[in-house]
């Protein structure tokens, strides 16, 4: 069932991720250049609405609806990895011009430039993972 | 292609109701990168990608890779124009060429960035700046502001580089 509904989520959000903008290499270069404050906007709106949204389900003690359990909102510390990680996905960023996320949604949009991104985020990601001990 | 987009705070509502009703709903937290680690668990005995938290193979994460993907095409077939796939990519093609294999190799290096440092800082844009800073983690906020400030400043090296500005 969870499987189902990420499934359904993800479509969504690849949908919206098209129609908002976030998946176009000049938007996002627009973004970094300062040129315009579209992107800066969908951001702002996005993290402050969910903030809002994440810390009332917070005050309100809410359970998750397929699990029935207390929602999980343990963070962790940062380190200074989070910095170092940060800096290299922002490399990442300005030369692909999209998010893990929007390269996936551009290769089901027809932008085949999000296969490339696609293919390096793996492989980015099996080379942290084999560095890893567990 | 011309293309045409929502207005940024119909964007913004949109991705935020997502992001909610993820957490609503499943209990988890929005994020992308950690799907990538589940399906590197599908080809890699590696513990690393089966770790709990990567959601495990052809799990839920992996679902939500494919989904996205699906999206995008929804997003063009009900766009006009339709789905007319291509490998132009906009102002990139005028910065570095319009050559296959210079794009191949630029943008897998870029993907790559993201991948490695999405799992050293526990997330990419969704996992930290939607998902991790509405729970307020600090350590969100840090990367946050690492990827902003890292893609501005490499975003203007290279079009200064390049000649686009």
């Amino acid at each position: 069932m969870i499987r189902f509904v990420f499934l359904l989520f993800g479509i969504a959000f690849g949908y919206i991720l098209i129609k908002s903008g976030v998946s176009n290499y000049d938007v996002i270069r627009e973004m970094f250049l300062l040129q315009s404050w579209h992107l800066y906007g969908v951001l702002a709106t996005a993290v402050g609405t969910t903030f809002v949204l994440t810390q009332t389900m917070k005050r309100l003690e809410t359970k998750a609806i397929l699990t029935g359990e207390p929602i999980n909102m343990s963070v962790k510390p940062p380190s200074r990895n989070h910095l170092y990680g940060g800096l290299i996905c922002g490399l990442g960023w300005a030369i692909t011009g999209a998010c893990p996320g929007p390269a996936l949604a551009q290769i089901g949009f027809g932008t085949m430039a999000g296969l490339f991104t696609m293919i390096g985020a793996f492989l980015g990601t099996y080379l942290y993972g084999l560095q890893q001990k567990t | 292609m011309v293309e045409t987009y929502w207005d940024f705070w119909i964007g913004g509502l949109a991705i935020a109701t997502v992001a909610f009703l993820i957490t609503f709903v499943t209990g988890q937290f929005i994020g992308v990168t950690k799907g990538y680690a589940s399906i590197c668990s599908i080809v890699s005995k590696h513990p690393f990608f089966h770790r709990p938290e990567m959601g495990g193979a052809f799990g839920f994460r992996t679902l939500f890779v494919i989904g996205i993907m699906l999206g995008g095409l929804l997003a063009a077939l009900t766009t006009e124009g339709s789905w007319n796939p291509s490998f132009d990519y906009g102002w990139f093609d005028k910065l570095y060429g319009d050559n296959l294999i210079v794009k191949a190799f630029l943008l897998t290096f870029g993907g790559a960035c993201w991948g490695y440092g999405a799992r050293m800082a526990d997330g990419c844009t969704s996992g930290n700046a939607i998902g991790g800073l509405s729970k307020g983690s600090l350590a969100s906020l840090i990367t946050t502001c690492a990827f902003m400030i890292s893609g501005i400043s490499a975003t203007f090296l290279i079009n200064y580089l390049l000649g686009g500005l």
